[in-house]
């Protein structure tokens, strides 16, 4: 993976963080969003692009040299966010959550706790850390709860929706408990 | 359908709350689920006022005082109906927009939290009836985690997966959540007196066999099946 692909991938994911920001807030009065949104953004340290390689996608050609992925998608965020970017997210999230057989809700927690994992190597505590502070981001009196135990430790996630994490030595799982006591794998927590 | 406890309330001490969590507990496990009820309107509709009254103490701008509150009756694919109409009704989440902001607030209000209340326990897998435990996160952080005490009804995994299956399965995830913020409530409270608690009206509705569907802030149906 060269460097413009790992700037695309950066850039896809903040994107959708951006749009999960303006899609949570597009009820706040529209001075509270445009700063909201920019302080959303604030996160670790993203990869800047060098020159050097040139955007061969499409989607990269507005892309400035020297500019911060966060800065780009802030500086697009900010233009457009009351034009295309709320029903854009609305768009992503049912496709996503569609794709993962997850609701909208859910999905926004899972992508703010991949948010927060930014190491490459994360143990369970971490995990289960990020997704503890999603939740209260995202849920009034948000909570976790034990769903029950599975063959490397226990489950923990949502008594609504049975969708949690659960520790696994090829990394955290995200997984939906079933009816039985069963389970239905959605994949690695951690992209 | 009736749930059955894994455990016996009795050898368990959930300090000053304990005969009110043991009395939620026998509430939650005598209820019998989605079965024919000859319901008496009149207490159905008095206990789901019970239930707005003591909300409206608490957070009156989520809660009005008088609401519209009818009564609907059918078989089970009327429920299913009425629970897709609120499951698709995106301008109000009863349990995510207004329970959970009421449990929120009166804990508040209360000074309750439950990172005070397992500041003392060690990290380990829960016993079956210890409502949280503790996980240790990283960097020596201590995560909360809520261990569900209300088992869900026996029956209710071998329902088939058609539209009254699921609708079942999301009605009582619901009420589900209803007994976790009647316990909350309690522990909050710090206290074995029920009366102020507006979650146990709710689960006393469902046992008298009514079944509430919050329609809006101001809007509620209770269905009973036919008898």
């Amino acid at each position: 993976m060269d460097e413009v692909d790992v700037y695309a991938r950066e850039l896809d994911r903040v994107r959708l963080r951006a749009m999960l920001a303006a899609e949570r807030l597009s009820a706040a009065p529209q001075s509270d969003v445009i700063g909201r949104l920019a302080a959303e953004l604030v996160g670790p340290a993203l990869p800047r692009i060098h020159p050097g390689p040139q955007p061969r996608h499409h989607h990269e050609q507005s892309i400035r040299r020297g500019e911060s992925v966060q800065e780009e998608v802030a500086r697009q965020a900010h233009d457009r966010v009351f034009i295309s970017l709320v029903p854009r997210a609305r768009q992503v999230l049912r496709e996503r959550s569609s794709a993962l057989a997850i609701s909208p809700r859910d999905l926004r927690i899972v992508e703010q706790t991949r948010a927060k994992l930014v190491d490459a190597r994360i143990d369970f505590g971490d995990a289960l850390r990020a997704l503890h502070e999603a939740v209260a981001e995202e849920i009034v009196d948000g909570r976790l709860f034990f769903l029950g135990h599975a063959q490397h430790g226990p489950m923990i996630g949502s008594i609504v929706s049975g969708v949690g994490i659960v520790d696994h030595p090829a990394g955290v799982q995200l997984l939906r408990a079933k009816p039985g006591g069963a389970f239905t794998l959605l994949g690695k927590l951690q992209r | 359908m009736k749930s059955e406890l894994a455990f016996d309330p009795n050898d368990y001490d959930y300090g000053a709350a304990t005969h009110a969590i043991r009395s939620i507990l026998t509430e939650w496990i005598e209820i019998d689920w989605f079965e024919s009820a000859d319901v008496n309107a009149s207490d159905a509709t008095e206990l789901f006022r019970n239930y707005q009254r003591l909300a409206h103490m608490h957070v009156p701008e989520l809660f009005p005082r008088d609401i519209e509150l009818r009564t609907a009756s059918g078989d089970r694919t009327a429920f299913a109906s009425w629970c897709e109409r609120v499951r698709t009704n995106t301008s109000w989440d009863w349990r995510f927009g207004a329970l959970k902001k009421l449990s929120h607030e009166h804990a508040a209000a209360c000074g309750w939290s439950i990172d005070a209340e397992i500041e003392h326990l060690p990290p380990g897998p829960p016993r079956p009836g210890d409502p949280f435990f503790v996980i240790a996160g990283a960097n020596g952080t201590r995560i909360p985690i809520w261990n569900s005490i209300f088992p869900h009804p026996g029956g209710l995994d071998a329902l088939p997966r058609d539209h009254f299956g699921e609708a079942a399965r999301f009605y009582i995830r619901d009420a589900h959540n209803d007994a976790l913020e009647c316990m909350k409530w309690q522990f909050a409270e710090s206290s074995a007196e029920l009366n102020g608690n507006p979650f146990l009206p709710l689960l006393l509705c469902y046992g008298a066999g009514a079944y509430p569907f919050s329609l809006g802030p101001a809007t509620a149906v209770l269905f009973r099946f036919d008898v």
